[in-house]
């Protein structure tokens, strides 16, 4: 695995020092690093990602580079050796979201989306969804800014609207 | 976590996002109750792309069938729901020896099969997680308690109940399709009976049921296919043991594991399918 360190800087003008594989794991700035528009002296400006944001990602990727790179070492390694590791990052990725405010999730998760980069996305919509599930209708149109677009007969009737899983 | 008072400064996140990517992943008593958030998710929720999806990432999860209520256990969280039988499907358990129901589950729906006479049964379908409410299937020609049932689906996917008698010179096979409302007769003949009281099972869309043989009355498993329409012996050698209190499909067979073991054969019912072994 190569240990090339590449800049990345923030819209607020940070800049981040990266191994080269945990910067991969966004498929953005992979996709860069393949065309070779990235120049060994300069920073990756990041337009859309401010300073603090920019850090968690790299926490991120930092860790599950790690975590990669094991998966590779250790091929025969036995169920349960795969188990345990499983579960030490489901811990991790518990604690990295655990007191993390929902606004600060959402725009973890808009620079997730920006930077293409799937598993975290993927962590990110659960424990959103799982903070949303005990929300109220209206709640949750807070929470996504979504207009109530419904007379209040037509939403009653869908209150009472029987469900079915098929259509 | 964000108070509600200042979910005003939350950043707008894409739709596509917030639908693709995080209301698939909500429970499903969660999307219902979401549906009167606004137009846009009350279509999206009725999208077969979205509800494969939803299935998709959703959490197997076990039924427990009782007369009064089912059991919703999720084997990961460790989740234990309780929902109540809706009261149209009550029925007076302390007189003779009618009435009784019949529960087939179906990947989280269940046919109901309601008795109370010998001319008086009917069906029902009734989605536990969904809905308090259930959904009658009206018949062709009227229902009798010696009417036997299945319930699966065919390879697009469409639900459809079996009707069918246990007879040998029986003619009735009839399939209703959800989609279209329709019952549509079929041609098909058996030298078998079901086992009484009856053993059955529906898996990935087929009907399973434990069934003897007329010639030599041995016990092997039936199979309905509802994507062939057509009846079919699994393994006839296989060894199905029936005993008073027991009864055991064994031992691995294919991803069925079939337990009963009370001698409440109606409504002490565990469904267990597990994943093939690698």
């Amino acid at each position: 695995m190569s240990s090339n360190m590449i800049m990345l800087k923030s819209s607020d003008g940070a800049s981040f020092e990266i191994e080269e594989a945990a910067a991969r794991k966004s498929k953005i700035i992979a996709n860069m690093i393949e065309v070779e528009c990235v120049d060994e002296d300069k920073a990756i400006p990041l337009q859309n990602v401010t300073g603090n944001i920019l850090a968690l990602v790299i926490e991120y990727c930092n860790k599950h580079i790690v975590d990669d790179d094991d998966d590779v070492a250790t091929e025969e390694a036995s169920e349960e050796e795969e188990e345990a590791k499983k579960k030490k990052v489901d811990d991790w990725e518990a604690e990295f979201m655990n007191s993390m405010s929902l606004e600060t999730m959402f725009e973890l998760l808009l620079a997730a989306n920006y930077l293409n980069i799937k598993s975290l996305i993927d962590l990110v919509c659960q424990t959103i969804a799982n903070n949303i599930k005990d929300k109220t209708p209206e709640e949750v149109r807070k929470i996504f800014s979504i207009e109530n677009d419904f007379t209040p007969e037509e939403e009653e009737e869908i209150r009472k609207e029987n469900a079915w899983a098929f259509g | 976590m964000a108070s509600s008072s200042n979910l005003w400064y939350l950043p707008a996140l894409p739709p596509e996002v917030i639908e693709e990517n995080i209301l698939e992943r909500i429970p499903i008593e969660d999307v219902v109750r979401f549906k009167s958030i606004c137009k846009e998710w009350y279509e999206l929720f009725k999208e077969k792309r979205f509800i494969l999806k939803h299935l998709n990432l959703s959490q197997e999860r076990f039924i427990r069938i009782y007369h009064d209520k089912v059991e919703i256990f999720n084997p990961v969280t460790l989740d234990l729901s309780y929902l109540p039988v809706p009261s149209q499907l009550r029925i007076d358990l302390t007189g003779s020896s009618f009435p009784t129901i019949f529960m087939i589950p179906c990947d989280g729906l269940l046919l109901c099969h309601v008795i109370e006479g010998m001319h008086d049964c009917k069906i029902a379908i009734w989605n536990p997680v969904l809905s308090s409410r259930v959904k009658w299937i009206e018949p062709s020609r009227p229902y009798d308690s010696c009417d036997k049932f299945g319930f699966g689906y065919d390879s697009y996917n469409n639900y459809k109940i079996l009707r069918f008698k246990s007879f040998a010179t029986s003619k009735e096979f009839e399939i209703y399709d959800l989609k279209s409302k329709l019952w549509r007769a079929f041609p098909a003949a058996f030298d078998w009976s079901l086992f009484v009281p009856s053993q059955m099972l529906s898996m990935k869309g087929n009907m399973y049921w434990i069934a003897e043989t007329r010639s030599n009355s041995k016990f092997f498993i039936q199979s309905f296919d509802f994507s062939r329409e057509t009846f079919k012996p699994i393994c006839s050698s296989f060894p199905v043991k029936v005993g008073v209190d027991t009864v055991e499909v064994l031992p691995d067979f294919g991803e069925i594991n079939f337990v009963r073991n009370n001698s409440d054969f109606t409504f002490d019912f565990f469904q267990i399918v597990k994943r093939k072994q690698q």
